[in-house]
Parts: structure tokens; C-alpha cells; sequence
């Protein structure tokens, strides 16, 4: 069989797009492909409408197998291929596009997923998503990316105290710690004194020296479901008078000066506080990566939802356990045993490409209360229960092999790409126009 | 006794003070004063200035007197030789126990320890009060009394869940989601024109930016990565297409890395017919959207509205009261009950401060079958008992309150409530009377705090459990009268105890341990804070 996958981003132009609403379908593209490679032959396609029916047909000439797996979301994956077409998709919102706008068809999810006649994402509240709008029956499967196998081997050879202890790791880029700044420089206007940091100055090699009980989340700040005002303020809030508790803020976008500016702002608005705020934004070398898993006791996710989460799933694996919310595509690999769970509420929003901003949806808001709570126990069991903190270690290990080890991607891929063919193959089965 | 009380608001400039915090002082002002007339003589005076020569006065016959400053404490005297106390109305968890722009006025705990005492509006404020100057610091708790206000609305108007026809009138203009023809798709320029709608905060997809310009190592880079992929292919074991595999790895340098170096005329040749991308030109700029045309607001208005009908009476710019999620959550819950109505009363007198942010998001919410009527200008006392008797429960979403006087209003006129507990809420709200609706706390500043420093604590509705307040409340009304009669009751019982007259007089006199001169009466006008 061959496999045809793309995704708008790619290796070319990854760099620039890193933050942008379409880039992480590049990682989920990655992370999939050594699966895919041991159920067929894969080839990456730079532009499907060149090449993808052509390499179908030459297939089809030689009765080979082929599908095309597009790593976008369905408004903008081709719905006009002779080739099967999959798309592979991220969602967040409780319930799927069914309108049209700006004279899109494909904005109307039905459109596409009714011509693809099937489909994969990542979470089962995805699946549940689809399904009420497209049936009961419709070839929808659920596979996350299978991001296990790479961090549960690092994690294996990392320690597990539930304090760390002068954890030193170099960094290329941008590190900004709350301890060292002048935050009067990021107040209101005419009180702000001293020089604020400038963000476009050139990269330097900075070192990081981490100590007590870390908490560490990866995320990109223009995203707005990521909620970092309540993680910053919940934070500073439980951790005013401990000087013992760090939160480092790994920042993902190639231009962040702007979210910056506007992070630095909420930490001092939360002042005073002993505990410590690190925002790092740069390269960090696969070994100083490590470091930082190392040092991290805890990994945080204070967002309004997620299509899956990818740095959370990676510091799982790792045996970190969590401080999150359990909804959306979280509560597939969450649960008390592994997390600190964070409670949530609906609140009605838009599609998230929606121009119009319709209200059609829902997305899950943080209870900052409870969000506090969670901060205060972990930190708690942190200090004065290793044996629990051990035990959660261990079962965020094997709640992820569950949710996202490449076994399990191969597993349902390979008996989802026999059903897809089986019913192709089917003369007029529902859903298979052409 | 004699009680000097001074407002820096007061009739003359209240107009120009609609909306603003020190607005609401007015009004409590107006509220107490009968109740003080019963205990004493009462002097309003316009300056602060004024209050010593009035007190020395007094006292040269005899007669003692108290100060009560219906302004902030950051506003008010610290050092009259009049007995002083600050009447304060405050909705946080916490009071200025700092200062800032060197100015120590700015450091509550100071002024009113040096007073000695204080007057709150609610308990909440009371505990604010009390965690700063101690568990024994002599606060009054003293709401506004209004129970007596509604005796007529109680008599005229008879609790009835679901409303069978009311006419309802005011002199100003409506905003009626029925009659409006709200879509969505208006809030865009038709096909083509990417402009987001300009009031509305859209996350609009970027567009994937292309890849930067290519120098010779760009060149490189890419031609590695291809012949990496195509050895990786052709080691992974398929020897079956070798030739199919390595063209397409070929193909795929030459476009990434190389095509533009090739000329013009041979690309075309190389490519094939009927591939090429026509590239559209793109389309002319639309114009810019229209100036909204406001309504004329000097008419007299009449519209009716009937079944479950819900009213929540606020000004659009106070940020506390969170009134677009009060609406999404109604028009969410109600999608598809066509005899459901939200009424809004706006205390506000400048229409265009709102008008296209509210038409925005109800066209954001539509198609939806129940119905919003917002209520622009001004009520008369019988048009405003109207409003009371139609409505079937009153919504509170607010993110903090320091009384929440219309809330209480139609409490007394015995109207259930939907609302969260939490701050002045916590007097008065639980389950006996309203749909309790769920909250969690959020940082804040407090409003004058120029340094902006999160230093105090507000609340976050729980929308979903707003939502699930909206339907609960309409299932009582239409399935359980007898469950919303005994609501309706205990809403009124409520207030009576609460802000009864002779009880707010309970409380003056005990905490002044005064004698009355007059014995509870009645009172005036209607909805003291409702009209703009």
C-alpha cells in the first residue's frame, strides 16, 4: 500500500509558520510517519494537486493500494481526488462546523467528511463530535499522535525525585526570570521605570539553573485557548510566600516579542511573590531538552481545550504527572491517578475560523479556584508524599502507552485503513460517492 | 441627633454621572435619608467644607450630630472635629490597606480607623472591612430599605410564572431581536472580502507564510533533505518502485529548491499543460462598513411581550455586570423556545455606548427562536411597575456586586432570581429564592489602584451553570407553578425582612442606640437605580 501524506507546513517552511494555526499539523504529521512506514510505503507529497491522483492512478495501474492522508483540518483538505482522501484533524470545540461562509463549501465539515467518507483525529470527544452530526456510523477512528515510545525511553533514564536538585541546562535564545527582572519596567505607563528586556535582540546562550519543585508548560502564547493568564496568576497566587516553587514557560512561536510584552505586564500586575516565574523562548538541544523534563516535577495545562495537547502527552510519557483539566481530548488520557485535575465549565464561543464569530460552540473555561487547589496538592504530595508522587509517575507512564504508543497507532491505523478500503471496494456503500 | 450627610453626587449632577462608581452613592443617599429622618434631623450639605461650622452649631445648642460621607473613603475628611463615618459601598474581598501615588487617602484601613466606625452596605464589605482593622471594629451592616417602595406593584401585579400578555412601554426606543432580521452571515462582507467584522474579536486564520527566500544553503539544506527521504525509501525494504520513488523525490527537489533557477521558457515546457495555478487578481477593496444608524430615541414605544419572561436591569459599560454572557447563556438555553423573553432595562443614556455591540452579538447568537428586547431610555413610575409585574424571574450574572439594587427590587416585588452567591448577594440569595448560579473566584485590581496590581479578588460565573439556570427556571415556570409560587414567596419574605424599613431602622438604632421619632412608614418613588 501507498501512503500519501502532507500538511500546509512543512520542513521547508516550519520555522516561519511555528505558532500558526495550521504548524502543529506538521509535528502530528512526523509523529505518525514511522507508523505509517510499517504499514506501507510512504511518500510525502509537497503538492497534492499535482501529484497526489497521479500517483494514485500509477497505483491503481499496477493494483496497488493507495491513500492520501491530508494533516489538515477539513475545510482545507481536498475533497476532489480520485485517490481515498483522509483527513487527519485537531479539534477542540464541542461540536463540528455545519455552516458555510465566504462562498467555502468546505467550511461545512459535513461537505468534505461526507465526500472523504472517513476520517481520523485524535481525541474520542472528536469522534463523539462528528459523529453527532454525521452519524453513528461514520468511519471516524481516534488516533493520537504516538508520541510515547520516544519520551517514555527518555524518561526511563531520568531520576524521579519529586524535588529537583541544581538542574543546569543551556539554552539558545531568550530567558527571562521573574527573579532577576525589574518588573516596574512592565507596569501601567506613567509609573513604569526602569528598561524593559529588548525581545528582538540577537539569540544568546543562557544558562538555567533549576531547583524545588518545577513545573514546566510548553505552549504558544498567541494561542488564546491556552489560558497562561490564569497559570501565571493562579500560580503566584498559591506560591506567594514559597520561594521553593518554579514555573518555567517554554514559548513556541518564531515572533514573540509582542506576547512578551503582555506576559511580562501580568507578572507584575501579581506581585509581590517569592516562587519563581522562568520564560524561556529559543533552541534547546535535544540533551538540554532532556534537562528540563528532568527537572520538571510537574507539567501544566490550564487551556480552554485541546485536540490533543502534544507537549502534555510528551511530559506524560515521561512519568511526569499533570496539573490539568480533564475535558476534551484530555480526558482520554486523564484521570486522578495521573493528574491534579483542574474542573472547567462550558462557555458558548465560535469556530475558531469562523470571520463571523458566531456563536455555535462550546469551549471549556478554567476555575481559577480550583485551578489553585490543584497547584497547592501537587506541590503538597511533592514534598511529603513521594510514594504517591512515585505512583503517579508510574501511572501517567501507562495511561499514555495506552493513549498514545506507536503499538496503539499501528494497531487501530492498520485495521482503520482495512475498513476504509473494504468499503470502498463495497459497490454504492453510503458515504462513497464516485 | 443630627445626621450631616453629604454625596459628591447629588440632583444637579447626577445625570452626568450615570455609570460612574461614586453613582450609585447617590442613590443610597436618597434611600437612607427617610430612615434617618426617623431617628433624627437631617442636613445635606454640598461641601464637606460645611461640616464643621454646621456641627459647632449644633453643638452650641446642645445637640449632637454624625457625619455620614456617601463618597469613598480615599475622598473623605479624615480630620473634622464632627464625628465622621464613611458610607461604603464596595463589592471586593479585600479594602485598600495601601497606598499609592504618595497620596495615603489611597490607604482605606487609615481613614477608617481614624473614623473609628463604618457603615457597609453588605456583609461581604463588612468582612473586607474587618480582615484589615480587626474581628471588632464596629461596623453597620445597613442595606437600603425598598420593601415598602413595592407594596403597589405587590397589589397590582400577581406572581404568575408564565405571563399571558403584557404591554410594556417607554419613552426611548427598543432593540428587539424579533424584528431586527439578525444573521450571522451580515456580520461579513459577502465572498471574498477577508475583513473580520470590526467590533467582534475573531482569532482569523493566518495564512501559511511562505518559505523564506532561497540562498544557496537554503538550496542545499533542501536537496539533503530530499535525497535523505529518498534513501530512507529506498533502505526501508520497497524495491519495488524504485524508479517511481526516487522521480518523485527528484521532482520534488526541483520544485523546492531549483525550479526558479531554471528559465522561464524551458518551465514551461517541463510543466505540464493545464497545471499551471491561474492566479485570480485580487478583488477590489469593499468600502468600509457602514456607520451604524442609531434609532431615534424620543419616542414613546409600546411593545408586548408574554411567556417566560426574564428582565435584568443594568448599565452596558459597568464591567462587573458581565451581561454578554447573561445573554449567550439565555439565547444558548433557549435556542428553541420560541416563548421565552429576555428583557433589558439599559441604565444608560448614551445609546451609541452599546448599540452596535449589542446588534453584534445577537447576530453572532442567531438564528435563535426565543426572543431579547433591550429597553433604551426613560421609565415613568407605572411603566416601570409594568416591567416588574411582567417579568416571571429576574437575572442577575454579575462578577461582583456591592447591593445590586434592581435585584432586590424584584425581589420584593416577589420574583424569583437567577443568580450567583457571592459578595452582597451573599445577604440575601439561596436557594429558597433563586437558581443559584455557580462561580469561581479571579484576580482584580481594585478600580482606583492606578499601579494596577492584582491585589484583591472578584468572581467568574459559571456559564454552564447560568445556562442550566435558564433552563431549570423555565421548566418551574411551566411545569411546577406551585414550586414557583412558594419561590415567589420566600423572594418576597426575604426582602421584607431584609430591607424592611422598620428593619433597616432596627439596625441604625441599635448600632447608634437611638430612639425614633417617627414610627416605619412608607415610601416614594419607584426604581430608585433603573432609570437613566
Amino acid at each position: 500500500m501507498l501512503i500519501l501524506i502532507h500538511s500546509e507546513t512543512n520542513k521547508s517552511n516550519i520555522q516561519q509558520n511555528l505558532g500558526r494555526p495550521e504548524y502543529s499539523y506538521y509535528f502530528v504529521l512526523k509523529e505518525f510517519r514511522p507508523v505509517l512506514e510499517r504499514l506501507g510505503q510512504v511518500l510525502e507529497v509537497s503538492n497534492p494537486d499535482e501529484q497526489v491522483d497521479r500517483l494514485y492512478f500509477d497505483c491503481q495501474s499496477r493494483g496497488e493500494a493507495c491513500i492520501f492522508l491530508s494533516f489538515s483540518p477539513p475545510h482545507r483538505t481536498p475533497n476532489h481526488y480520485a485517490c481515498p482522501t483522509i483527513p487527519v484533524f485537531a479539534w477542540e470545540f464541542s461540536t463540528i462546523p455545519t455552516e458555510s461562509w465566504q462562498g467555502e463549501p468546505r467550511h461545512d465539515w459535513r461537505l468534505v467528511l461526507g465526500s472523504a467518507g472517513a476520517a481520523i483525529t485524535h481525541s474520542s470527544f472528536t469522534v463523539r463530535a462528528v459523529r453527532d452530526v454525521m452519524g453513528e456510523d461514520y468511519p471516524i477512528c481516534a488516533i493520537p499522535a504516538p508520541v510515547w515510545d520516544r519520551f517514555a525511553r527518555r524518561g526511563e533514564q531520568l531520576g524521579k525525585q519529586p524535588r529537583a536538585s541544581q538542574v543546569t541546562l543551556n539554552l539558545h535564545g531568550l530567558l527571562l526570570d521573574s527573579r532577576t527582572l525589574d518588573l516596574n519596567a512592565y507596569g501601567p505607563s506613567p509609573l513604569r521605570e526602569g528598561s524593559p528586556v529588548l525581545f528582538d535582540a540577537p539569540a544568546r546562550d543562557c544558562q538555567l539553573l533549576l531547583d524545588g519543585v518545577v513545573y514546566t508548560s510548553v505552549f504558544n502564547p498567541y494561542d488564546g485557548r491556552k489560558n497562561w493568564q490564569d497559570m501565571i496568576s493562579a500560580f503566584c497566587t498559591t506560591f506567594r510566600d514559597c520561594a521553593d516553587a518554579t514555573l518555567v514557560l517554554k514559548l513556541t512561536h518564531h515572533d514573540i516579542g509582542e506576547a512578551l510584552a503582555d506576559m511580562l505586564h501580568h507578572l507584575y500586575k501579581n506581585q509581590s511573590y517569592q516562587c519563581r516565574i522562568v520564560l524561556i523562548h529559543g533552541f534547546l538541544s535535544d540533551p538540554d531538552y532532556e534537562r528540563l523534563v528532568e527537572a520538571t516535577r510537574y507539567v501544566v495545562n490550564s487551556s480552554f481545550g485541546e485536540g490533543q495537547c502534544l507537549p502534555l502527552m510528551e511530559f506524560m510519557s515521561c512519568g511526569k504527572p499533570a496539573v490539568a483539566p480533564c475535558n476534551t481530548a484530555m480526558a482520554d488520557y486523564i484521570d486522578h491517578d495521573n493528574t491534579f485535575i483542574v474542573d472547567s465549565t462550558d462557555e458558548l464561543t465560535a469556530w475558531p475560523h469562523d470571520p463571523r464569530a458566531a456563536y455555535r460552540t462550546l469551549r471549556y473555561i478554567t476555575n481559577w479556584d480550583s485551578l489553585c487547589s490543584a497547584y497547592r496538592a501537587s506541590y503538597d504530595v511533592a514534598l511529603q508524599d513521594p510514594e504517591r508522587y512515585a505512583r503517579m509517575s508510574t501511572h501517567a507512564i501507562d495511561s499514555l502507552r495506552r493513549f498514545c504508543s506507536q503499538a496503539t497507532a499501528e494497531q487501530r491505523l492498520g485495521e482503520f485503513f482495512r475498513q476504509v478500503l473494504e468499503r470502498r471496494k463495497a459497490p454504492a456503500a453510503p458515504g462513497f460517492p464516485g | 441627633m443630627n445626621f450631616i450627610l453629604y454625596s459628591d453626587v447629588n440632583d444637579g449632577s447626577i445625570s452626568q454621572s450615570l455609570g460612574r462608581p461614586e453613582y450609585s452613592y447617590y442613590f443610597v443617599l436618597k434611600a437612607y435619608r427617610p430612615v434617618l429622618e426617623s431617628l433624627g434631623r437631617v442636613h445635606v450639605v454640598q461641601t464637606p467644607a460645611e461640616v464643621d461650622r454646621l456641627y459647632h452649631e449644633l453643638r452650641l445648642k446642645g445637640e449632637d450630630s454624625l457625619f455620614l460621607s456617601f463618597t469613598p473613603p480615599q475622598k473623605t475628611p479624615v480630620d473634622l472635629d464632627c464625628p465622621t463615618l464613611c458610607v461604603v459601598a464596595w463589592e471586593f474581598d479585600s479594602i485598600p490597606h495601601e497606598y499609592w501615588d504618595n497620596d495615603p487617602h489611597q490607604d482605606w484601613s487609615r481613614t477608617l480607623g481614624r473614623h473609628g466606625r463604618v457603615i457597609t452596605l453588605s456583609s461581604h464589605t463588612a468582612r473586607a472591612v474587618r480582615r484589615v482593622l480587626g474581628e471588632h471594629f464596629p461596623v453597620l451592616v445597613l442595606p437600603t430599605p425598598l420593601w415598602e417602595r413595592f407594596d403597589g406593584v405587590r397589589g397590582q401585579y400577581p406572581n404568575v410564572p408564565v405571563n399571558a400578555g403584557t404591554t410594556l412601554q417607554i419613552k426611548g426606543c427598543i432593540i428587539d431581536s424579533r424584528t431586527l432580521g439578525l444573521s450571522a452571515d451580515g456580520l461579513i462582507a459577502p465572498v471574498l472580502d477577508e475583513a473580520p467584522p470590526p467590533p467582534a474579536p475573531v482569532e482569523v486564520e493566518a495564512e501559511i507564510v511562505e518559505a523564506p527566500p532561497l540562498t544557496a544553503r537554503r538550496r542545499l539544506f533542501i536537496a539533503k533533505h530530499y535525497l535523505r527521504e529518498w534513501y530512507r525509501a529506498l533502505v526501508g525494504g520497497e524495491w519495488r518502485r524504485p524508479l517511481f520513488i526516487s522521480k518523485h523525490y527528484i521532482r520534488e527537489c526541483y520544485r523546492e529548491g531549483l525550479r526558479d533557477r531554471v528559465p522561464e521558457r524551458l518551465r514551461a515546457l517541463m510543466a505540464k499543460p493545464g497545471l499551471e495555478h491561474v492566479v485570480p487578481a485580487p478583488p477590489a477593496p469593499e468600502p468600509e462598513h457602514p456607520q451604524a444608524v442609531l434609532p431615534a430615541t424620543d419616542q414613546q414605544v409600546e411593545f408586548q411581550v408574554d411567556g417566560v419572561v426574564y428582565v435584568s436591569v443594568f448599565n452596558p459599560d459597568d464591567g462587573r455586570k458581565n451581561w454578554h454572557q447573561l445573554i449567550t447563556a439565555f439565547c444558548w438555553a433557549m435556542r428553541d423556545t420560541e416563548d421565552a423573553t429576555l428583557v433589558l432595562k439599559m441604565t444608560q443614556n448614551d445609546l451609541s455606548t452599546y448599540y452596535v455591540e449589542m446588534l453584534t452579538l445577537l447576530s453572532q447568537l442567531s438564528p435563535f427562536s426565543c426572543r431579547v428586547v433591550a429597553m433604551h431610555g426613560y421609565l415613568d413610575d407605572e411603566q416601570f411597575a409594568r416591567l416588574y409585574g411582567a417579568a416571571s424571574f429576574y437575572v442577575n450574572a454579575s462578577r461582583c456586586e456591592g447591593l445590586c439594587l434592581p435585584l432586590m427590587e424584584f425581589m420584593a416585588c416577589g420574583k424569583p432570581v437567577i443568580a450567583p452567591l457571592h459578595t452582597a448577594m451573599l445577604d440575601y440569595i439561596d436557594e429558597d429564592v433563586a437558581f443559584v448560579v455557580k462561580s469561581s473566584q479571579e484576580p482584580a485590581i481594585w478600580p482606583q489602584d492606578t499601579r494596577i496590581l492584582f491585589r484583591t479578588l472578584r468572581h467568574r460565573p459559571d456559564w454552564g451553570s447560568l445556562k442550566t439556570a435558564y433552563q431549570d427556571s423555565y421548566r418551574m415556570a411551566k411545569e411546577n407553578p406551585v414550586g414557583y409560587q412558594s419561590m415567589s414567596q420566600a423572594a418576597a419574605r426575604r426582602m421584607q425582612e431584609y430591607s424592611s424599613f422598620a428593619s433597616v431602622q432596627g439596625r441604625l438604632r441599635d448600632f447608634f442606640a437611638l430612639t425614633p421619632l417617627t414610627e416605619a412608614d412608607g415610601a416614594s418613588s419607584l426604581a430608585v437605580a433603573g432609570n437613566a
